[in-house]
């Protein structure tokens, strides 16, 4: 059964999308990247959903799965700005955001943009560094702008920070806080790869680097306008009754010292909407929010020191509680 | 039957316990068999262990099938179950716990057949569980055979728990790797090393046992002694008195008032040093209530006897008769001081009915035939003409019996010491302590005051058991075995038998053991909190316990459910409450979770359709449904439509309802 998309009834270039060409941007992006990533279209397929939802990915595994090359080649696969910042232990939140400086020449301020002025920002190792330094992604991150000296500076549309951290490490490094976690709608784990796709690397890798033959493959525009069609896709009652009986149920076991805020219970929704428009669909099946209910609330739950000593993952909470809630049928 | 998707290959859910654990397993099993060779169906239940490897089947989670196996074996096995002269069940008799054993052993066997989340092997149960199977099998008189099969079954064991914290072998899923000989060899030099060290260490435990165990002994005594009784079957008089100092409790007594002198059994014939008849040469009769006498007047003093040595029932001499719960049980010698014992195994209860005067004729006072009267007067031809010449000398010229036994009880009293060190050579025992060594303990007071009264002519004997002195708190009296004591009886005419204590005050043992260890105390307190539970249960019959420990139970279990279902239920499922669609979908949803169940593929409510039909296609096709998975697709697809996107389209509806029809007559079709 194939279905044509209405159209979305915003005003603006935006809306102009159709679904086949929202597919077609889709399936580029997606190919471009599995020539660098290879065997990890879960992985690439949730970074593609928090970008299509609006949200920030957090890329969280041991050092060599390809989080860094995920991200980069994400960045090379959307045409924009790309800034790129190693969090260092040293780094200070004005190397973030920018700072002003004065020009003796004409006796005035000059204010010099950071890193975050870009359409795609890689945090890499982002618990390397104070916390600090990683609140001043707070606003950044949330509100898609930033105040400096009292002035309020919109950042680039889109702008996207995809950020990588190492779980296992933790000599020198400061987890990330909470609010912090929070404002990532995905965490992606990689993963190591399986046999089959390991030796697809090594070959790929034997005499040059896929990631150099890498284009960009969708503009800024494109980005917005798929955002924007993300939002017309139609979520029933019943599925958003689903999401918050999920969310309820975090807040609710007796296992968590922390459950799912509101915003989570919105980047759920969001997530599940573009979900949903990648498969092709204009509405929403409760099979996206159970999808997406572990990338999207693991990292935003606490468990309780019990649950913690006693060997419970996060996961296998959110696993269980979906297990538990009946969904709608 | 059209499928959609080729069935993915059939993903094995074999999953293995290490080779040492189950190793370890077979051990525990055949220390079972040994010590029990009516459990020859062990050898069927190791066979089903093993080939447990090689099948994928197994019995469904939830599925009843397990439990009726359990019952089945429980009645089987029950039925073995060790029993006691009454015929009911005893829980302590070895055969019990053997059968207890083999309940474990055929729980690891389901344990292994049952399906299991994830598909790992059941590890720690089942090495808890043939831990207790050797448990049960080391209940037994005949060690030799557990003390080589332990050391195997730790071996074994610790080298599966090795596994364990290496986190490999236990649970490998899938066709066994490849043997790596290698690591196989160093395995089996290890195995060797292993065995040979862990019988280089039994070898130095049977040579060296004695010494080991007397360091445990040291350490033990002054917290906890082996509860035995100090009694002995056949006293005999040596160079040090058999009686250890140990604190540990023998008997506790409520009410006992007036008297201290509790004896167990009592001798007549010496023979160089040794006293005779033996407890084992004595005839027992079963004892009514005609001979106890439970209902005669008198204060009633509660014993409890925590000793498990002789069975010997102790008793004041004056006491005017015997009862308690466990009346049934005790038998009484009509020879020599009528002793009493029961069968029953520590602790074990009777009532003492003391009367208010100590020099009361009660159960143990019969007098003497003319037999016994001639035992209890001869003077053996061992005893040298001196101590002969000494008795006349002390007791000879008093006018009678009384005044004879007081004269010879202050004799020995005041001219003698107390000593727990005796070193006597040759000769005979009472004559050279009398005549020459004049310090001994209570076992030579005892004998020598029967000796110098048979000597004047007044029949006596010689008692052996318990002087009763430490008092506790409650109106309690606690008597230990460092308590035990010998002294004299004799018969006056006209009075009837009376204890003749000879021993210097300061060898009784009130004034040798004054103090108790405070951990001792501490640790008796808890012991006696049991016996009083134990005590009161006893006064219950089988039957009552039973149906009260399932009340308990059930009560248990609506506590459970209440208490899940006030939580709100983290386990219960949350209900399906979502906001209603129209009744014509209602049905058509109702009608396709029908079919679901018809062909045996539940969809949990958990799970939407659209997954749920998806894993079903993932089984092996062996295991899937007989469900037409194109139809049922496209119902679902057709569905979520009206359902979540809220289509109008009456088009669509018709096609579901079309869908729906298809599927429910292809399954009346099959089952045609």
């Amino acid at each position: 059964m194939t279905m044509e998309i209405e159209r979305s009834t915003t005003p603006g270039a935006a809306a102009a999308l159709t679904q086949s060409e929202f597919a077609e941007i889709v399936s580029r992006v997606e190919e471009n990247l599995g020539l660098v990533i290879r065997g990890k279209s879960e992985s690439i397929r949730l970074v593609m959903v928090a970008l299509l939802a609006g949200g920030h990915v957090l890329l969280e595994d041991v050092p060599g799965t390809g989080k860094t090359t995920l991200a980069k080649s994400l960045a090379r696969s959307i045409s924009g700005i790309f800034r790129r910042i190693q969090f260092t232990p040293d780094l200070l939140p004005a190397d973030i955001t920018g700072t002003s400086f004065y020009r003796p020449a004409d006796g005035t301020f000059e204010f010099r943009e950071g890193p975050v002025f870009a359409n795609v920002l890689l945090a890499d190792e982002i618990n390397r560094t104070s916390p600090r330094t990683q609140s001043a992604l707070l606003e950044v991150m949330s509100e898609n702008q930033i105040t400096i000296e009292g002035r309020r500076k919109d950042l680039p549309q889109p702008f996207f920070v995809i950020a990588t951290q190492n779980p296992t490490e933790f000599h020198g490094t400061y987890p990330l806080p909470e609010a912090q976690l929070d404002r990532f709608a995905v965490r992606v784990t990689m993963g190591y790869p399986d046999i089959a796709h390991e030796m697809e690397i090594l070959t790929s890798h034997h005499d040059q680097d896929p990631f150099d033959a890498l284009k960009p493959r969708v503009n800024g525009e494109d980005i917005l306008a798929m955002q924007e069609r993300v939002k017309t896709i139609k979520f029933d009652t019943s599925v958003a009754e689903y999401v918050l009986k999920i969310v309820d149920a975090t807040r609710k076991d007796a296992r968590l010292r922390l459950g799912v805020s509101p915003r989570g219970s919105l980047t759920l929704y969001r997530t599940a909407q573009a979900r949903a428009a990648i498969d092709g669909r204009d509405f929403v099946l409760p099979e996206d929010v159970r999808a997406l209910a572990i990338p999207v609330l693991a990292h935003r739950i606490m468990l309780d020191t019990k649950a913690k000593y006693g060997g419970v993952q996060p996961n296998q909470v959110i696993e269980e509680i979906l297990e538990t809630v009946a969904a709608p049928r | 039957m059209t499928t959609a998707t080729a069935p993915a290959p059939s993903p094995k859910t074999l999953f293995r316990l290490p080779w040492s654990a189950e190793a370890a397993i077979f051990v525990a099993y055949a220390a079972l068999l040994i010590n029990d060779q009516r459990y020859a169906l062990i050898g069927a239940f190791a066979v089903l262990l093993h080939i447990s490897r090689y099948f994928a089947l197994r019995i469904p989670q939830r599925s009843w099938i397990a439990w009726i196996i359990r019952i089945a074996a429980y009645g089987l096995i029950g039925s073995t179950a060790g029993r006691n002269d009454q015929g009911n069940v005893s829980l302590f008799d070895p055969a019990t716990v053997d059968a207890f054993g083999v309940i474990c052993a055929v729980e690891i066997v389901i344990q292994m057949w049952r399906e299991r989340p994830g598909g790992s092997p059941p590890g720690a149960i089942t090495i808890a569980l043939a831990a207790l199977v050797l448990s049960a099998a080391s209940t037994t008189y005949d060690t030799t055979y557990i003390r080589w099969l332990a050391p195997i079954y730790i071996l074994f064991t610790m080298l599966s728990l090795r596994s364990y914290t290496r986190r490999q072998s236990v649970g490998q899923v899938g066709p066994p790797s490849r043997p790596n000989w290698r690591v196989l060899g160093a395995r089996g030099v290890a195995l060797l090393l292993g065995l040979g060290a862990g019988a280089a260490v039994y070898s130095a435990f049977v040579v060296y046992h004695d010494k080991i165990n007397s360091i445990g002994e040291n350490v033990l005594t002054h917290t906890r002694a082996p509860e035995r009784s100090a009694l002995s079957s056949s006293p005999s008089l040596g160079d040090s008195f058999d009686n250890d100092g140990s604190p540990s409790r023998v008997l506790r007594i409520k009410n006992l008032s007036g008297v201290a002198h509790l004896r167990g059994l009592v001798f007549d014939t010496y023979n160089h040093g040794s006293w005779s008849p033996t407890l084992e040469a004595r005839k027992f009769f079963p004892a009514g209530d005609r001979v106890l006498l439970p209902n005669a007047r008198g204060a009633r003093a509660h014993v409890t006897c925590f000793a498990d040595g002789l069975h010997i029932l102790v008793a004041p001499l004056s006491v005017a008769g015997v009862g308690g719960p466990e009346l049934g049980a005790i038998e009484r010698s009509a020879e020599i001081g009528n002793p009493l014992k029961t069968d029953v195994g520590a602790p074990y209860y009777y009532d003492l009915i003391l009367p208010p005067n100590e020099e009361n004729q009660g159960i143990f006072c019969v007098p003497p035939t003319p037999e016994e009267r001639r035992r209890c007067l001869n003077v053996p031809p061992e005893i040298t003409p001196e101590v002969r010449a000494l008795a006349q000398k002390i007791a000879g010229n008093e006018p009678d019996d009384r005044a004879k036994v007081q004269a010879v009880t202050n004799y020995l009293i005041s001219n003698y010491s107390y000593s727990l060190n005796v070193h006597i050579g040759k000769g005979d025992k009472v004559s050279e302590f009398l005549l020459h060594q004049k310090a001994a303990y209570c076992e030579y007071f005892g004998s020598a005051a029967v000796i110098l009264l048979r000597c004047v002519g007044v029949p006596s004997r010689y008692a052996t058991g318990y002087y009763a002195h430490e008092g506790e708190a409650g109106g309690e009296t606690v008597v230990r075995q460092r308590d035990s004591h010998a002294w004299a009886e004799s018969w006056i005419e006209g009075v009837g038998w009376v204890t003749v204590d000879a021993t210097p005050g300061g060898g009784r043992p009130d004034k040798l053991y004054p103090d108790t260890p405070a951990g001792m105390k501490i640790w008796e307190t808890l012991a006696d909190k049991i016996t009083d539970i134990r005590e009161w249960l006893a006064q219950f019959s089988p039957a009552v316990l039973g149906g009260a420990a399932f009340g308990l139970l059930l009560l248990y279990a609506g506590a459970r459910a209440l208490l899940a279902r006030r939580r709100g239920g983290k386990t219960a499922l949350r209900e399906n409450d979502y906001t209603p669609i129209d009744e014509e979908l209602r049905q058509i949803a109702a009608r396709f979770e029908t079919v679901l169940k018809r062909v045996n593929a539940p969809c949990p409510p958990s799970r939407p359709w659209g997954e749920h039909l998806k894993k079903l296609t993932q089984l092996p096709k062996a295991e899937q449904p007989d469900l037409d998975f194109e139809r049922a697709d496209d119902f679902v697809r057709c569905y979520n439509l009206l359902r979540f996107r809220r289509d109008a389209d009456p088009a669509l509806r018709r096609e579901t309802t079309d869908l729906i029809d298809t599927l429910e007559r292809g399954l009346t079709g099959s089952r045609r």
